[in-house]
């Protein structure tokens, strides 16, 4: 695919600095730093309700931030949510998409929004509706979709403007094998192209052998983040995990 | 019984929760509150609806017509009930959202099914009672009542929607059977209700306004005649309403047990039914139609996706905002009926004429002199733009459309548009029916002769300026405050605090300024009166888009 963003060279694609999150008393996410670089595979993993789904709500715009920064590509996402949204993409862990539109429509639609030009978005829709095996559903009515195929919807939705940063939340729940697998090429292949990819999952598995970093979340704090193989040492993802997201004073396993 | 119970409270508190929905953002403290004020809003508009049909009935039972008051009382029941039960019965009985997980649970099929159809039919219920009692009420005054025949109409009120509801339920899913296979389904279907309900207005309206006064003897026949003749043609066409008449009129015992037992036989045949054929009934709404009649293959859908022309954000916004109302079916038939009846009414007026309505000399049974109404006229005719006006807002697509986001709001939260964007696709696909629908309206009765000019040029700016203000304020409280958890769009459509603020509001502004200025007219004359018409629409436009404004600069699309 042609490159459609441009971001400055030497640029984080995505800075969290100081990243705070509450909820009326609540600190759902506290004085949380992270850095993805261009190219990066970036794996964000936490046990349920450690607030994965909070920063990356406030990383695409959906939510507003109580403390410290994101930026974007050199932008920031709360004084300029319009250009940031411009050049990224997400996938969220629901795939709720209009049901009243058919997949193409839907398609056409974010199409318009994010101005892909008429002769790429045809080229782009066919090449991913035929990598994910959803081409023959495309003119039925999303309400009729399943959820694997609204996931697959969502994530094509996502590709068409060759997003700078993709996000993704659980992205790999409800995908058939080669949905999945297909997904994983295509993930490197942005990530070939100099975009980078910001997805959380409790596959930890897939976390481990697509990413190039690991960030693990406690309860609203960040324990861990580095190359996946800093992260995990002589161990696998999971018991490095398992030890990390354990309560305090709880024994190992 | 117990599991029946169980399910039956899981309902209400669903109804419960739709009328104060929560959000992780909003403070728990006031959800009371909401749901109060949310009931205080559904039982005024109850009330004004009950003094509306005892005006009308007594209006019948004043002119001699008391006879044909409990046909008409039990058909207003069966009607209001098929009317609830038709637009609920998807996303109630079928087509639920919770559809598994419901039918997993260790409780037998048919307590499943009773409970979903207990809630349609106890809605029904309250229907038939809010649009019958009144009339039997006024009924009860001129003929007096006992307390069998009262009796007998309270029964007849509880199971007058008993089979319609059970036929109700079996059309509301062939249709959307129906739906679920043919690409139009949803437009006809709009199309057909929409019609439907503008029948029953101008059905309702034109008794109204052609119950003659009592010095008309000649009408006074022709219209007694005719009432009997509905009345027995009602009876004929359904039996039971007729037994359900016979026993409140007439205290036939006979007449009571048919009727009882008729309606209590036919919903439990209609629950049998049902729950031995639910899981196929189900399946059958599930099932995708791939050989669908007007439906592109996905070759074809491809195609069009390069040779299509890009349209700007703002347009496909907008466009976004069509296919919402023609794709969801309840939010057409509630938001859409208002250009409906613009329309219908500028044309009845255009045929019928309103001075010859009003130098008819009854409206309403109401006698008026001919004498009296030729010197108000000019002053009476001061309230036709504001009257627009108020039906001007009674399409208030605008101040649920965030919340229509529901589940599909985190793509309106992450596109790469401005709040102004996005706020201004939703007021547009407002606006541009609406003043379009104003212009059309004000161009036929000018052409028709029945307005001046100065009439037709204060219903477009008067009728758009108070539409203007009432949806950019609807429209604020919506963005402020979006339920997008809704599992029915009626909740957001019916029952949502910006829908209901629209229509009260439109209500206020558009009657009671039109009432106020036609009254003030009387002190400052025509002239005057046509100016400050004018000014208000103008002002009231000015302040709508500064509302507009301030909303764009205070919202962030949070989930």
């Amino acid at each position: 695919m042609e490159r459609v963003n441009q971001v400055p060279a030497g640029q984080p694609i995505l800075n969290v600095s100081h990243f705070q999150k509450r909820y009326g008393d609540k600190i759902a996410v506290r004085d949380l730093s992270l850095v993805v670089e261009p190219g990066d595979i970036y794996g964000f993993i936490g046990h349920n309700g450690a607030g994965k789904t909070t920063l990356i709500r406030s990383i695409v715009g959906a939510q507003g931030i109580d403390g410290g920064s994101i930026q974007v590509a050199g932008i920031d996402v709360a004084r300029d949510p319009v250009a940031a949204k411009r050049i990224m993409a997400y996938v969220p862990d629901n795939p709720d998409v209009y049901e009243f539109m058919t997949g193409i429509q839907y398609l056409r639609y974010l199409a318009d929004i994010f101005r892909v030009p008429v002769d790429a978005r045809s080229k782009r829709i066919g090449e991913l509706s035929e990598r994910l095996q959803i081409s023959d559903a495309l003119a039925d009515p999303v309400g009729t979709y399943s959820h694997g195929m609204r996931q697959k919807l969502v994530i094509i939705g996502a590709l068409m403007h060759d997003p700078k940063l993709l996000v993704l939340d659980e992205p790999f729940v409800g995908l058939d094998p080669v949905a999945a697998h297909e997904l994983k090429q295509i993930l490197h292949e942005l990530s070939t192209r100099g975009s980078a990819v910001f997805f959380s999952s409790h596959v930890l598995e897939v976390v481990e052998k697509l990413c190039s970093k690991v960030a693990v979340i406690r309860a609203g704090e960040l324990v861990t983040s580095g190359t996946t193989d800093e992260v995990r040492g002589d161990d696998s993802l999971e018991d490095i995990f398992l030890e990390l997201v354990e309560p305090a004073g709880e024994g190992g396993r | 019984m117990r599991d029946f119970a169980i399910l039956c409270r899981v309902q209400v508190l669903g109804l419960l929760n739709s009328l104060a929905p929560g959000s992780r953002r909003k403070a728990r403290g006031g959800r009371a509150a909401r749901i109060g004020a949310a009931v205080l809003g559904y039982i005024l508009l109850a009330g004004i609806c009950a003094v509306y049909l005892f005006l009308m009935g007594y209006g019948l039972a004043s002119v001699g017509l008391a006879a044909a008051i409990p046909a008409f009382a039990v058909l207003a029941g069966a009607l209001g009930g098929v009317g609830f039960a038709f637009a609920k019965t998807r996303g109630t009985l079928f087509g639920l959202t919770d559809f598994d997980h419901v039918m997993a649970l260790p409780v037998p099929r048919r307590t499943v099914v009773a409970s979903r159809l207990a809630s349609l039919y106890l809605a029904a219920i309250v229907t038939s009672a809010l649009l019958a009692a009144p009339l039997y009420v006024a009924y009860f005054i001129v003929v007096g009542a006992s307390v069998p025949s009262a009796l007998c109409a309270a029964v007849a009120i509880v199971l007058a929607p008993a089979i319609p509801v059970s036929i109700a339920v079996f059309a509301s899913f062939g249709l959307t059977a129906l739906a679920a296979r043919f690409r139009h389904a949803n437009a006809a279907y709009i199309v057909l209700t929409l019609a439907f309900i503008t029948a029953l207005v101008i059905g309702i309206y034109g008794v109204s306004f052609s119950l003659p006064g009592k010095g008309d003897p000649a009408a006074m026949q022709i219209m007694t005649d005719f009432a009997s003749a509905a009345s027995q043609g009602v009876g004929a066409l359904w039996p039971p309403a007729a037994w359900a008449a016979a026993a409140v009129s007439d205290g036939s015992l006979g007449a009571l047990a048919a009727f009882v037992a008729v309606s209590l036989i036919v919903p439990a045949l209609a629950l049998e039914i049902i729950q031995r054929n639910y899981l196929t009934l189900n399946g059958l709404l599930v099932a995708r139609s791939h050989a669908s009649e007007g439906r592109r293959s996905p070759k074809e859908a491809l195609g069009a996706a390069g040779r299509a022309h890009a349209r700007s954000p703002f347009q496909t916004l907008v466009m976004k905002e069509f296919s919402t109302m023609v794709g969801v079916p309840a939010y057409a038939i509630n938001c859409l009926f208002g250009y409906v009846f613009l329309i219908v009414i500028a044309i009845a007026l255009s045929v019928v004429g309103l001075k010859d309505i009003l130098l008819s000399g009854s409206v309403d049974g109401v006698d008026l002199s001919s004498q009296d109404v030729a010197a108000a006229f000019d002053h009476i005719m001061i309230l036709v733009p504001w009257a627009f006006a108020f039906f001007a807002t009674m399409s208030p697509t605008a101040a649920c459309s965030v919340s229509m986001e529901g589940r599909g709001a985190w793509i309106m939260a992450t596109l790469p548009a401005s709040p102004r964007t996005i706020l201004g696709s939703k007021l547009a696909a407002n606006a541009f029916p609406t003043a379009a629908t104003l212009i059309l309206c004000s161009g036929i009765l000018v052409v028709s002769g029945q307005i001046p000019p100065i009439a037709a040029a204060e219903i477009v700016v008067l009728g758009y300026g108070i539409f203007h203000l009432i949806a950019c304020v609807a429209l604020c409280l919506d963005a402020r405050r979006p339920n997008l958890s809704w599992s029915s769009p009626n909740e957001v459509v019916k029952r949502g605090l910006p829908v209901m603020v629209s229509v009260f509001g439109g209500m206020a502004l558009g009657l009671g300024g039109g009432v106020g200025m036609m009254l003030l007219s009387t002190a400052i004359g025509i002239t005057a009166a046509h100016v400050v018409t004018l000014v208000v629409g103008v002002v009231a436009g000015i302040l709508g888009q500064l509302v507009f404004q301030h909303t764009c600069r205070t919202t962030t699309f949070q989930l």
